[in-house]
């Protein structure tokens, strides 16, 4: 063989490599026309029913068909997922292979912000395609919408912290600063939406006692939603059921003007996290149990519930008026 | 680049420098390699791959003791990812470029034909993610250090070598996912 021949047999050989990595065939996804747009219409305006949960899915191993079960018996006008939909890559396969056969039932009627897994897979990607716009905007995390007397807005709580997490990910949308593209979009967003009852969700529990500790990069947006009168946040993260009193940004109790914040990560991934120190105003916790927080958001207040899978005992429920 | 990685590169120049006042590495005394690699890296995970088929090319000096210090790149292709509906079309693709030092020790059999070289490897990959999704379109890059061990065999052919090079890198994160590789090398050496 001369060395022209050789050169080509490489070059060939570098080709076939290489479009073995990289000539994949696209994967078929399902189709998004029976998503609707962001806005819920609830059965009863008056009292919409959501379910919430984070931290859910993982093949093999993940309990992802015992909690989409618990969905299933509620019956809720909107599902709510609270990050790290799938573990651990947030691929797309794991979204089509794992999460669409047990919680993807309630695809058309989820919404859903962005966790830390699903920024293993390139920008979160395979996240905002799998959601159809479910999750707002590709790659920026963010969105509002009305449900039934509600106003509810998603945030991306990805601002630096997590190992796991690239660092230029805060770049797709901005970060989580007291001036960044979110929090102008949030503070004009609230303004342009009175609602007498709002709720926030994102992923990074802002306050909670569990091992992962609490998200001070979410503080200036917890102040903007305080300032704003919002009565409920919703996150994940930590893997267990946290309930805390009405707290201000800055960790107090504030039964006044204060927000009520869940975490419920305890939608199907285990093992559930220990309890680290109890945090200032944690009310109740369970880091036992997997379920599901059933929410009613009533037109001048909430009542929630934690649903246990079956077999489980634990649950935690009351109501709340909203702020005034 | 790391502060580990900048650190070892610090050491390795005043290892060099050391050697040289102490007349180690003289010319007379000192060789130097060029190396080509192509070969193939994958990780342990099911995340999408910056691995892959790889080429890149590798520098390096043999002191008397014998320790052999190198600096290398590497491109490795990566992969793409793509889905679509009827209304939806989205890609990805994942690729990363490998900088690295390292040092090893030449232990040389058959009369000199053959070397072996088991050697100790720090570097960061540098990953370049890019995501589309209808019309929107985002990149970014990611600095992951890594460690690890490795080893070149490799066979001489007057100046010429050829061999292979078998690495095993771990990645210090909780997403560590350990890496592993195997290149042909093909190298001139004076």
């Amino acid at each position: 063989m001369n060395g022209s021949a050789s050169a080509r047999a490489l070059g060939a050989l570098a080709l076939a490599a290489g479009c073995l990595s990289t000539c994949t065939r696209p994967r078929e996804l399902p189709p998004c026309d029976e998503s609707p747009a962001l806005p819920v219409a609830p059965k009863d305006p008056a009292a919409a029913v959501i379910v919430a949960a984070g931290d859910i899915a993982e093949c093999p191993g993940g309990r992802q068909e015992e909690t989409a079960a618990l969905v299933e018996q509620i019956g809720p006008d909107a599902v709510f997922t609270l990050g790290d939909t799938t573990y651990p890559n947030g691929a797309l396969d794991e979204f089509l292979d794992c999460y669409h056969p047990s919680w993807g039932k309630f695809r058309s009627i989820t919404r859903a912000v962005v966790g830390n897994h699903e920024y293993h897979a390139p920008r979160a990607g395979p996240f905002f395609v799998y959601f159809c716009g479910g999750a707002g905007a590709p790659f920026e995390g963010r969105a509002s919408f009305d449900i039934g007397a509600w106003h509810v807005v998603m945030l991306n709580s990805n601002c630096g912290g997590d190992l796991d997490v690239p660092s230029s990910v805060s770049d797709d949308f901005g970060g989580c600063g007291p001036d960044s593209p979110q929090a102008r979009w949030l503070k004009e967003d609230l303004a342009a939406h009175p609602s007498r009852c709002t709720l926030a969700m994102w992923h990074h529990a802002r306050f909670t006692s569990g091992e992962h500790g609490s998200a001070d990069s979410m503080r200036d947006s917890w102040r903007i939603l305080q300032d704003a009168g919002v009565d409920v946040v919703l996150a994940g993260h930590a893997h267990l059921y946290e309930r805390f009193a009405p707290m201000n940004a800055d960790g107090q109790i504030d039964v006044v003007r204060g927000v009520r914040g869940f975490v419920v990560g305890t939608g199907g991934k285990v093992p559930l996290h220990a309890v680290d120190e109890v945090h200032n105003g944690s009310e109740v916790r369970n880091i036992d149990t997997l379920g599901v927080l059933r929410l009613e958001l009533r037109s001048e207040g909430y009542a929630w519930r934690f649903v246990p899978v079956s077999g489980g005992s634990f649950t935690d429920e009351g109501e709340a008026p909203c702020h005034d | 680049m790391s502060r580990l990685t900048c650190t070892f590169l610090v050491s390795l120049v005043t290892t060099l420098v050391a050697s040289v006042a102490r007349g180690e590495a003289s010319p007379a005394r000192l060789r130097w390699s060029v190396d080509a690699r192509l070969g193939y890296a994958t990780a342990w995970t099911t995340g999408q791959s910056y691995l892959g088929p790889a080429t890149g090319l590798i520098g390096g000096l043999t002191l008397r003791v014998p320790i052999h210090v190198e600096v290398g790149a590497a491109y490795h292709v990566g992969s793409i990812e793509s889905a679509a509906n009827d209304t939806l079309v989205y890609w990805s693709r994942r690729r990363s470029v490998f900088v690295h030092a390292a040092a090893g020790y030449d232990r040389t059999m058959l009369a000199g034909r053959l070397l072996v070289r088991p050697r100790f490897i720090l570097g960061s990959f540098f990953i370049v993610d890019e995501a589309q999704l209808g019309g929107a379109m985002r990149q970014g890059i990611e600095p992951r250090f890594t460690f690890g061990p490795g080893v070149d065999i490799l066979f001489h052919f007057g100046a010429l070598h050829a061999g292979i090079d078998a690495r095993v890198l771990f990645v210090p994160s909780h997403v560590a996912a350990p890496i592993g590789g195997l290149f042909g090398v093909f190298g001139v050496k004076k």
